[in-house]
């Protein structure tokens, strides 16, 4: 079975020797199919360098990235958006919806730059925002909405297209505990019930680790398999529970 | 994607009424411009255009009737009436005069016609009688309201006082607004012996006027025959180009604040949701497709602006009309058609500096808060 994404020994430096910055140091990891997989570490680490590398929107210096099996690093600066909008769904920090539009016309987007037809788009887009709770609210524009009604629209958005992976920046940053909660408890659900294959979140947010099949921790650049709090084999609650633990 | 493009340039109202108000008062000076000068070249025709006369004979050389003066032998009335495809011919006295009009001096046309014959008087009465004496005079109705005139008053000319019995219209003109009296007089008051200004000449039913235009020209040898069409276009041209380029000035000024106001609008709109495109950018959309979206903010500016900017000249042609009453404006649908033209390209002109600005956009940036 193909995994939604693959590194391997993928190394990004900024700027030249001497005062060249390595943000990410040979990473190599996998994130398999239904599999919620969390990278904590401190800020400058090289989170976003590498969610930013995952997404296709950063060249990495060296190494492979594979988006559902396919080699995007060789792939041309022309291919890569139709990767992106076929294959990945983000959710930022700042949601980062589109304040002229409304909650819905944010989910259609996607659809619409892939090209789906008007019908399709607005029953796929109807659905997702009823599922996250939001049929209420299709109307409002984004500064209408709560922090947590946004990042919903986000996730939304995110996975309109039925993307193979998510990948998620600080999802909970902007929420209050209790939103943030709910809202990776949503991505959670929603990658194990097949709206998307993965989910990768980057994050300083130790409460996320709650949700993570997989946990990484990186740091300088460097990434390596963690265990997560609880759970000293490194496997995960998430983990746990599904194997009938807590 | 136009929906988008709209919504975003909707998202501040104000900005889009600055915008789509500064291409309303380009497409406005262009349309006003260009029209008050077809218009009143328009105006400055009539005489000839509704006189009646399907050809004009002038002395030789003269090509135009509003800025010349023409002299032809009286000779040639009768001998024009002899030419085969004459049905009538009419000489008629024109020249520029300044009269004492309503306490005023004002410039204007004096045409010297023939009351009985009728042709070369006016065709279009606002009040009174075209049939008038050697001390009656027409007045343009124009001309007469702005001096404040009526008929039965009495205006001096040329040092003789004449009583108005008629008001014409569509007789106003920027040359020179027409005033009528009689032929013998216009003669008198001018000094022409035997001779008038101009022939006017009707053609029978049937008739070809460049045959009988030319058939007039072997027979009156020393003199100018034209047809209407061309008499009249003439005078157009001749109008038209003592004017055009100062209007053309004019209107490449509107045009240059016009993608100006477009220009930083589309530019601050774009640099305002740069982060917008970015996003974009992020969830998979192309290059073309930031790029098209920018342009369309371009062409609903446009077409916005456009709609706006005619129907404000609608709105001002009758204003124009009613308080410079000499001026005509007249919007032709050609003209309309490449001002329209013109707002598109000043539009997509005014979006490049943008594109080039969301060119540069780096999508991963929407990663930083």
């Amino acid at each position: 079975m193909t995994a939604p994404l693959e590194l391997a020994g993928v190394r990004k430096v900024y700027g030249h020797a001497p005062t060249e910055v390595v943000a990410v140091d040979e990473v190599t990891f996998t994130v398999p199919q239904g599999r919620v997989v969390v990278v904590l570490g401190p800020s400058g680490s090289g989170k976003t360098t590498l969610l930013s590398i995952a997404g296709c929107l950063l060249r990495p210096t060296a190494g492979t990235v594979r988006v559902v099996g396919k080699d995007v690093t060789s792939m041309s600066e022309r291919a890569l958006p139709a990767v992106r909008l076929r294959h990945i769904g983000f959710v930022f920090q700042t949601f980062n919806l589109l304040d002229p539009l409304t909650a819905l016309e944010n989910v259609l987007m996607p659809m619409n730059l892939a090209g789906r037809s008007d019908a399709a788009a607005r029953a796929r887009a109807h659905e997702l925002l009823a599922e996250l709770g939001l049929e209420h609210r299709l109307r409002s524009t984004p500064g209408e909405l709560s922090a947590g009604e946004r990042q919903r629209v986000a996730i939304a958005r995110a996975l309109a297209n039925e993307p193979a992976l998510v990948l998620a920046d600080e999802p909970t940053a902007n929420l209050d505990s209790g939103t943030g909660q709910r809202v990776m408890q949503l991505l959670s659900r929603l990658v194990r019930d097949g709206a998307a294959q993965a989910l990768v979140v980057v994050t300083h947010d130790t409460r996320v680790l709650e949700f993570a099949d997989e946990t990484y921790w990186m740091e300088d650049g460097r990434l390596r398999q963690d265990a997560a709090p609880g759970s000293p084999d490194g496997s995960s609650r998430a983990s746990e529970r599904e194997r009938g633990g807590t | 994607m136009v929906h988008f493009a709209l919504r975003t340039l909707l998202y501040d109202r104000l900005r889009f009424l600055i915008a789509v108000g500064g291409v309303a008062f380009a497409i406005l000076l262009m349309l006003v411009l260009r029209g008050i000068l077809d218009g009143t070249v328009a105006k400055s025709t009539a005489y000839v255009d509704h006189v009646g006369a399907d050809v004009f004979v002038a002395q030789e050389g003269v090509q135009h009737f509003a800025l010349s003066s023409s002299v032809i032998p009286a000779t040639a009335e009768t001998a024009a009436r002899t030419v085969p495809g004459v049905r009538a011919a009419h000489g008629i006295v024109s020249v520029p005069i300044v009269a004492r009009i309503g306490g005023e001096e004002a410039a204007v046309r004096l045409v010297g016609f023939d009351p009985e014959a009728g042709l070369g008087g006016p065709w279009s009465m606002a009040e009174g009688t075209s049939a008038i004496d050697e001390r009656g005079i027409i007045v343009d109705s124009t001309l007469a309201r702005s001096s404040g005139i009526d008929a039965g008053d009495a205006i001096t000319l040329a040092g003789q006082e004449f009583v108005v019995e008629g008001l014409s219209r569509g007789t106003n003109a920027l040359a020179g607004n027409v005033v009528f009296v009689t032929r013998d007089t216009a003669a008198r008051i001018v000094g022409l012996e035997a001779a008038y200004s101009y022939l006017l000449v009707q053609i029978e039913a049937g008739a070809n006027d460049a045959d009988v235009a030319e058939r007039l020209q072997t027979a009156l040898p020393g003199v100018s025959v034209m047809t209407r069409e061309t008499f009249s276009r003439n005078e157009r041209d001749l109008l038209s180009g003592l004017f055009v380029t100062p209007v053309n000035v004019m209107a490449v000024i509107g045009v240059l604040v016009g993608i100006m106001v477009v220009g930083l609008t589309i530019y601050t709109v774009a640099s305002e949701r740069l982060r917008d495109f970015g996003v974009l950018k992020a969830i998979g959309a192309s290059n073309r497709y930031v790029y098209l979206v920018i342009l369309r903010l371009g062409l609903l500016v446009a077409v916005f602006g456009f709609g706006l900017g005619l129907g404000a000249g609608y709105l001002v042609k009758p204003l124009v009309e009613y308080f410079v009453p000499d001026l005509g404006i007249a919007y032709r649908p050609p003209f309309i058609v490449a001002v329209f033209g013109m707002a598109a390209g000043m539009s997509l002109l005014a979006a490049l500096l943008p594109v080039y600005r969301i060119a540069g956009v780096d999508p991963k940036e929407v990663f930083k808060t």
